[in-house]
């Protein structure tokens, strides 16, 4: 065992990073993209009801530390409708493993007037850039819908799936599902939650190591900050995408959405189900509310791990080994 | 009755699932960037020796185990079960035959052993990683070939056989890694 005050990582994956970051930078200046900074602290907070935020103490009240730059960005792009992109260093609690580190560097970028598919390929383009920097042979993108494959597994689109029909999925192959989430009446929220291990176990862990993978089709329930569309059968879908290499997580896209008033509903609606679950309400953002008020143009952003980028790209099993001071050494 | 949340799991954990005892191999935190966390735990029946894989929604909680583990000196067999001593006390405790498994073929009187205990019972036996035994029974070794190749079974004074190099004679004590059942040395 090294000596704790000592990195975590090696000095030739220090060597790999600083190249990498050097590549990406260089990808954002022929793409016309501004590199920002926006603020880490902030009076607001998300209101992801599985994202719990540091809450830091003021000598009079308190700020969030942010877990995504995505609001203060968006107020950006509100105001001066330009590509941009930002390397942050976020923060989120209770966050801690072999793919987890309570502290991560997000790159995350919006490109106004993209559509998720025109972004999609964006990505594809810098995790190429990664892969070049990193003497990787490049990748191909696979896209796969979450629909169909809800359908194909359980014989229903996600939204009119019933949770019985999930369980037998687990069930017929001999894998565990949570007790806790067997109920007779499940809500929305068991249900996204029974859908998200669904996924994980079924869909996720199929995706070949050597291609960058985009699920895409999120149900509308999942939709976070994402605009809605209608699929092919006529009920309605995110427009919102997660790019994985393996069967590990990048990076989490929308097609975003502008519309104020259901954004501030949206808001409402997860700080009711984190009261519901016993956490804390958040004070959400107001400011991007009234800048989506004033008009946010159409754009797609997405933010994507660095550090994981890294990771997988680099051959390593773990943050610790890419990052310079872990979790538990920090 | 005392329990874990999903958040406190780690290797070596006791927990109870489906009235059993059970320990944490190994914890995975499966977080998706947006949705539910889940903890997916390879854990072994304490009792059967089974590991299986379990998936907990992160925040639920846990019945723990009351399972303890500690060190006591092995007194004596008496056919049916296997005494042991703890030494600060002097309280004795007898392990049956399923709780042994194959530690009793390495125990010695004496021997200071980890024995698990489930509600003041004992469920395992762990013999000391090292263990010095004598040879009671092996083939003469073939004369020149000493320094590499082969090996041949060696019958241990505690019933424990073990494969040696063909170089150690009946009568000779070695040193075996009870964790694998493997030769480690000669002991001079």
């Amino acid at each position: 065992m090294k000596p704790l005050w000592q990195p975590s990582a090696e000095l030739s994956t220090l060597v790999q990073r600083d190249e990498l970051m050097h590549a990406l930078r260089a990808y954002f200046r022929t793409s016309d993209s501004l590199e920002v900074t926006t603020p880490s602290l902030s009076a607001a907070g998300t209101t992801d009801p599985y994202i719990d935020s540091f809450v830091v103490p003021l000598n009079k009240g308190c700020a969030w530390l942010h877990t995504s730059p995505e609001f203060a960005m968006k107020r950006l792009l509100a105001a001066h409708g330009k590509h941009i992109h930002q390397f942050a260093c976020v923060f989120r609690q209770d966050e801690s493993g072999k793919h987890h580190q309570r502290e991560f560097t997000l790159l995350e970028w919006y490109r106004v007037g993209y559509s998720l598919s025109e972004l999609l390929n964006d990505a594809l383009n810098i995790v190429n850039t990664a892969c070049v920097s990193l003497n990787q042979p490049i990748v191909k993108l696979n896209t796969v819908s979450y629909q169909d494959e809800v359908k194909a597994l359980c014989g229903d689109y996600p939204h009119a799936v019933s949770l019985n029909a999930i369980v037998d999925v687990f069930s017929r192959n001999n894998r565990s599902f949570p007790a806790s989430l067997i109920k007779t009446n499940p809500t929305t929220v068991d249900l996204d939650a029974a859908l998200t291990l669904l996924v994980d176990e079924f869909v996720v862990s199929q995706f070949s190591k050597n291609a960058l993978t985009a699920l895409v089709d999120y149900p509308a329930s999942q939709a976070s900050l994402a605009k809605l569309d209608t699929h092919e059968a006529g009920h309605l879908v995110a427009c919102r995408a997660e790019l994985f290499i393996g069967k590990v997580e990048l990076a989490n896209g929308f097609e975003e959405l502008t519309n104020a008033d259901e954004q501030a509903a949206r808001f409402h609606q997860d700080n009711a189900q984190r009261i519901a679950e016993g956490k804390t309400a958040v004070p959400h953002d107001q400011h991007l509310i009234d800048a989506l008020q004033h008009g946010l143009p159409e754009c797609s952003g997405m933010a994507l791990g660095i550090d994981r980028l890294l990771m997988v790209l680099g051959g390593y099993s773990q943050l610790a080994q890419v990052v310079t001071f872990d979790d538990s050494h920090a | 009755m005392a329990s874990y949340s999903t958040n406190e799991f780690k290797g070596g954990l006791k927990i109870m699932l489906d009235g059993d005892p059970h320990t944490i191999v190994e914890n995975e935190f499966v977080k998706p960037g947006k949705g539910q966390a889940f903890n997916r735990a390879r854990v072994k029946n304490l009792l059967t020796g089974r590991t299986v894989e379990r998936t907990f929604k992160s925040g639920d909680s846990v019945e723990a185990a009351d399972v303890l583990d500690t060190d006591m000196q092995y007194l004596y067999n008496d056919g049916e079960h296997w005494h042991f001593m703890d030494q600060s006390t002097y309280e004795q405790i007898a392990a049956d035959k399923t709780a042994m498994g194959d530690s009793a073929l390495y125990l010695k009187e004496e021997d200071i052993c980890e024995l698990t205990l489930w509600n003041g019972q004992p469920i395992a036996v762990t013999p000391p990683n090292f263990v010095e035994l004598k040879i009671t029974q092996t083939d003469p070794g073939v004369r020149g070939d000493t320094a590499t190749g082969g090996n041949k079974p060696a019958h241990m004074e505690t019933g424990a056989v073990v494969k040696v190099p063909l170089f150690i004679e009946e009568g000779e004590v070695i040193k075996i890694d009870t964790r694998n059942g493997e030769y480690v040395s000669r002991v001079k």
